[in-house]
């Protein structure tokens, strides 16, 4: 109903025909900006497990701004992209592996005795930078909204798609893509390095940048002893095995080829951006529904998807395909941590929907499902994976894969010049074969805002069997 | 020659020194008391009889002509010229290029193949250069806008800050500037930066301005001679305001000429303004001498930095092969002629009776190398690379503390062409070394080929150590690593360690 009246309302369906080509984004312009401060010769910041075993995923998140009214404030004019840059050579002070780049360890000479460390991927924080991309689309802001909430997948064109690779020595960690619209509104696209820190760590990551640049100082830089770094933690002491119920193996599966130096993940479909909005309403109307008591907003859209994927896929792949699900919940980093609050400290796990096969369940019980599954950090993950980890190993993907981002967007704003964006997605790109998608809070409203990447063809079918599902609550 | 023998004749050395130097000293006071010995024996009345013997018309010329040969000296000598003070442009650290980075947009970018990547490399790695050079926003891009706007807009910011700051430092006011002299040789759009200045400043319509464009990283001392020279036509305490600075927006080379690639590498953002005049109330230092040296009739030293286009099309400049030893060569030129006007009168007897041996007695005597130590107390050497800087302190002996100003502004602020001598002096001046009575020898090289040195002497040394290095000379001197230790440089500077082809 929501969707329908809004495509009524702009009144010009041609506009929409003509949308496709123009919403398209165009010149992009590459620099760099490096951090304001030396950091020093030779400091690297170590990769916990934990970190590795993300490092074919990137966490993709756009805020898209609307053009400040003509009546606006002097401090609520649009900035500029110097403006934009400006803040961010301290912001990379405070964050300087951010700026580095990836090296291996050399190979050991005596290999007998450090095997599993020879060319382990580390970070060189050598001040090289990040990325920043001007571009521009031809649309307007209202027009783009329309399109997203029509067609849904409009976020990637805004995010600088790259991966890291060919050459390690030269990718950036960190793409800040600037896209300014016809109507003087701005979208922020940031490709993070899924391998640098999780969804909450890149948000408040951000987040301070946003800060700097509306006016807060930033903490004077530090001197940088590459000592103080300290080494990453040693490794969790295995679980009491006696206790833990035997470990399923399929939460990261390894890829079907090494991938070597281009962090890319292979996969057998093409992966394509999928977005999908749930309103209030709808939470409400959901939450209403028997069974449902006690289930989160989170484990009641995701159970949504799950069923109505499993259904899509049951030509496919079959029943069985779709009973496994991956859930990662998010945590909040520790702030001021020794790690700058730069961690992959979320939570994996599975859900099983073992009994009748997911596409034919009721919702509250593949939500329930999801609540219950239980999840374990990323390093026991990583520990348990062992030298699987030190290969090439996908994480989302691995089967369908659902994130909890919770509030991430509530609890790491990104307000530049006293102005909220006016529409928020995270996502998670260069995921498996099996699709993720990310669930959060809106930017307005308390909706939520379901992104990510599924196969081909997917999210048209899917978009359209969530209407339905929703109309019918 | 002994050896005791030689230890004999170097503690003699100084006492030969303070002879030598004070001979017209060390003659008159016994010549002076002889006569008024000579006079005490005569006794008073014999001297007045004599006195009265003489014609009036000698007493009259005797006391007339030293008196106008006097007159005429003072009249005929040319105008002291002061340094009123001088000021740099303060690098921002958002324009900030590290060593990864300049190698990444190089390496990014398709138009650079695999060879010039690893050239600029090791040429980085042996150039000098710290982690905290600065290059014009335009060049932050991938790959660099080299536009008119862009160009301009890094001139303006040179320009206007380093202006600011002198006109704050004096407190003179745009109005009170009679002459202007600006040098950028690579970049000269119409109107010239001299009249962007008096636009922006709002200068009197009587002011003489000038804009000197192409003459190359030499071409501050020159504007500096410009300056004087108009200083002594100009009427009394007329202040003459030096902007000597380098557009590098427009000059970045993108081909793959391994030859041309060099200043790419080089040339960072810079640039200086200093403010001269007849009037020595408040001056900080005297301009004592300024020699020219010019090479460019000789084929080998006009072609030596050419600036030209590669087979493909791409500008940029040449550098050839014999840059050194021609630089040798002007340098000799150099000192010879400035040798006269600043040694000490020992050091030129020392360098005569050995020219004369060498000549009349025996050929193979070894020539007497001044000591230009005796004449300068601090030498600023333009940074215009590590080689440069080496080749001079090998030939004129100085110890690594004389060249330190050099090496630092290198690493600093890299090769800021004509501008860089005025950051060495803020180097000494910052460091506090800078004594009242010290001489100062700035030695500036440029295409052409030309070596232009200026000497000046310090009146009254800095307050403080306000300047383009105030928030980093605590980290200064820095170890410049040496870069024969190729692999050892590689892996601290985390550059990339390319496989062995």
């Amino acid at each position: 109903m929501v969707v329908e009246a809004v495509v009524v309302e702009s009144g010009s369906p041609a506009a929409l025909g003509v949308g496709a080509g123009s919403m398209a984004v165009h010149g992009h312009r590459l620099s760099t900006v490096v951090p304001s401060s030396v950091t020093g010769e030779s400091v690297d910041y170590e990769l916990t497990d934990a970190d590795l075993l993300h490092k074919l995923h990137y966490v993709r998140a756009v805020h898209v701004f609307r053009a400040p009214a003509a009546a606006a404030a002097p401090g609520e004019r649009a900035l500029s992209v110097r403006e934009l840059k400006e803040p961010m050579f301290p912001w990379l002070d405070m964050f300087f592996p951010v700026s580095g780049r990836l090296r291996r360890r050399q190979q050991q000479q005596d290999a007998a005795a450090d095997d599993e460390a020879a060319g382990r991927p580390f970070v060189r924080c050598n001040d090289c930078g990040v990325r920043i991309v001007e571009a521009a689309c031809d649309a307007t802001v209202e027009q783009w909204m329309e399109a997203e909430a029509e067609r849904g997948g409009m976020c990637k064109p805004l995010a600088y798609d790259k991966v890291i690779g060919p050459e390690l020595f030269f990718s950036p960690l960190l793409y800040v893509q600037i896209t300014s619209f016809k109507c003087g509104g701005m979208a922020l696209g940031f490709t993070w390095a899924h391998v640098i820190g999780d969804i909450p760590s890149a948000a408040a990551c951000f987040a301070t940048w946003a800060q700097l640049a509306s006016g807060n100082k930033a903490p004077p830089p530090t001197l940088r002893d590459p000592l103080s770094l300290l080494p990453p933690p040693p490794p969790a002491a295995p679980p009491a095995r006696a206790t833990a119920p035997p470990a399923p193996s399929s939460v990261v599966k390894a890829t079907s080829a090494p991938v070597g130096d281009h962090w890319a993940v292979p996969t057998a479909h093409d992966m394509v951006p999928f977005s999908f909005h749930v309103t209030e309403q709808q939470l409400n109307a959901l939450q209403q529904r028997p069974g449902a008591a006690g289930v989160g907003p989170f484990e009641l859209v995701s159970a949504l998807v799950w069923r109505a994927l499993a259904a899509i896929r049951a030509s496919e792949d079959g029943d069985e395909a779709t009973r496994t699900v991956t859930v990662v919940r998010t945590t909040q980093p520790a702030v001021g941590g020794r790690r700058l609050g730069l961690t992959n400290e979320h939570r994996i796990g599975h859900a099983v929907a073992s009994g009748s096969p997911p596409a034919a369940a009721d919702v509250a019980a593949l939500a329930a499902l999801l609540a219950g599954a239980r999840v374990e950090d990323a390093g026991a993950v990583a520990a348990r994976a062992g030298d699987a980890a030190a290969g090439d190993v996908v994480v989302y993907g691995a089967s369908l894969t659902f994130v909890d981002a919770g509030g991430v967007v509530e609890a790491h704003p990104l307000e530049l010049a006293g102005r909220r964006p006016a529409h928020v997605e995270y996502a998670v790109d260069g995921v498996g074969d099996g699709g993720a998608a990310v669930v959060h809070a809106a930017a307005r409203g308390r909706g939520r805002t379901v992104a990510g990447s599924l196969r081909q063809g997917e999210p048209g079918r899917l978009r359209a069997a969530l209407r339905d599902a929703l109309r019918a609550a | 020659m002994g050896s005791s023998s030689a230890a004999l004749l170097r503690r003699l050395k100084p006492l030969y020194q303070v002879v030598v130097n004070n001979i017209l000293a060390i003659v008159a006071v016994p010549l002076a008391g002889a006569v008024l010995l000579k006079a005490a024996e005569l006794g008073p009345e014999e001297l007045q009889a004599r006195g009265r013997a003489l014609r009036p018309a000698h007493m009259f010329l005797a006391a007339f002509v030293p008196a106008a040969a006097a007159a005429v000296y003072l009249m005929l000598r040319p105008r002291a010229v002061y340094l009123v003070d001088y000021a740099c442009f303060r690098t921002n650290p958002n324009c900030r290029v590290p060593f990864a980075t300049f190698l990444e947009h190089s390496r990014v970018w398709p138009g650079f193949d695999e060879r010039s990547v690893r050239f600029m490399t090791r040429l980085l790695e042996r150039s000098g250069l710290g982690e905290e050079t600065c290059l014009p926003y335009a060049q932050h891009y991938i790959p660099p806008s080299r536009d008119l706007e862009s160009s301009r807009a890094e001139a303006e910011l040179v320009v206007f800050s380093a202006i600011d700051d002198l006109l704050a430092k004096t407190g003179v006011s745009p109005q009170d500037i009679d002459i202007l002299v600006v040098n950028c040789s690579l970049f000269a759009p119409t109107p010239s930066f001299a009249d962007m200045i008096v636009n922006r400043y709002k200068l009197r319509a009587e002011a003489r301005h000038v804009h000197l464009a192409g003459m190359g990283c030499s071409a501050g001392l020159i504007s500096v001679e410009l300056a004087r020279n108009l200083l002594q036509v100009a009427p009394r305490g007329a202040r003459a305001l030096v902007v000597s600075t380098e557009t590098i927006t427009p000059n970045y080379y993108m081909g793959q000429e391994r030859a041309m690639l060099l200043p790419n590498c080089l040339f960072r953002m810079g640039g200086a303004a200093a403010l001269l005049s007849t009037d020595g109330a408040g001056a900080r230092f005297r301009l004592a001498r300024v020699v020219r040296t010019l090479r460019g009739a000789a084929d080998s030293a006009y072609r030596c930095v050419y600036q030209e286009e590669d087979e493909r099309g791409n500008v940029g400049i040449n550098l050839s092969k014999d840059l050194m030893s021609i630089a040798g060569d002007a340098l000799k030129a150099n000192i010879t002629a400035m040798g006269p006007l600043v040694l000490p009168a020992s050091e030129q007897l020392l360098f005569a009776l050995s020219f004369l041996a060498r000549k009349v007695v025996n050929r193979r005597i070894r020539p007497y190398i001044p000591d230009f130590r005796t004449a300068f107390e601090h030498f600023c050497i333009h940074a215009g690379g590590r080689a440069v800087i080496d080749e001079l302190q090998r030939s004129l002996t100085l110890s690594d503390e004389q060249v330190e100003a050099s090496r630092m502004t290198l690493h600093r602020f890299g090769n800021t062409s004509s501008s860089s001598l005025w950051y060495e002096l803020a180097y000494i001046e910052a460091k506090g070394r800078m004594r009242r009575g010290d001489r100062v020898w700035m030695i500036g090289f440029g295409s052409g080929f030309k070596c232009n040195s200026a000497a000046w002497e310090c009146i009254r040394p800095a307050a403080n150590a306000d300047g383009p290095w105030a928030n980093c000379i605590h980290r200064y001197p820095v170890h410049i690593p040496d870069p024969l230790d190729d692999t050892a440089q590689r892996q601290r500077s985390g550059a990339p360690t390319f496989p062995e082809s």
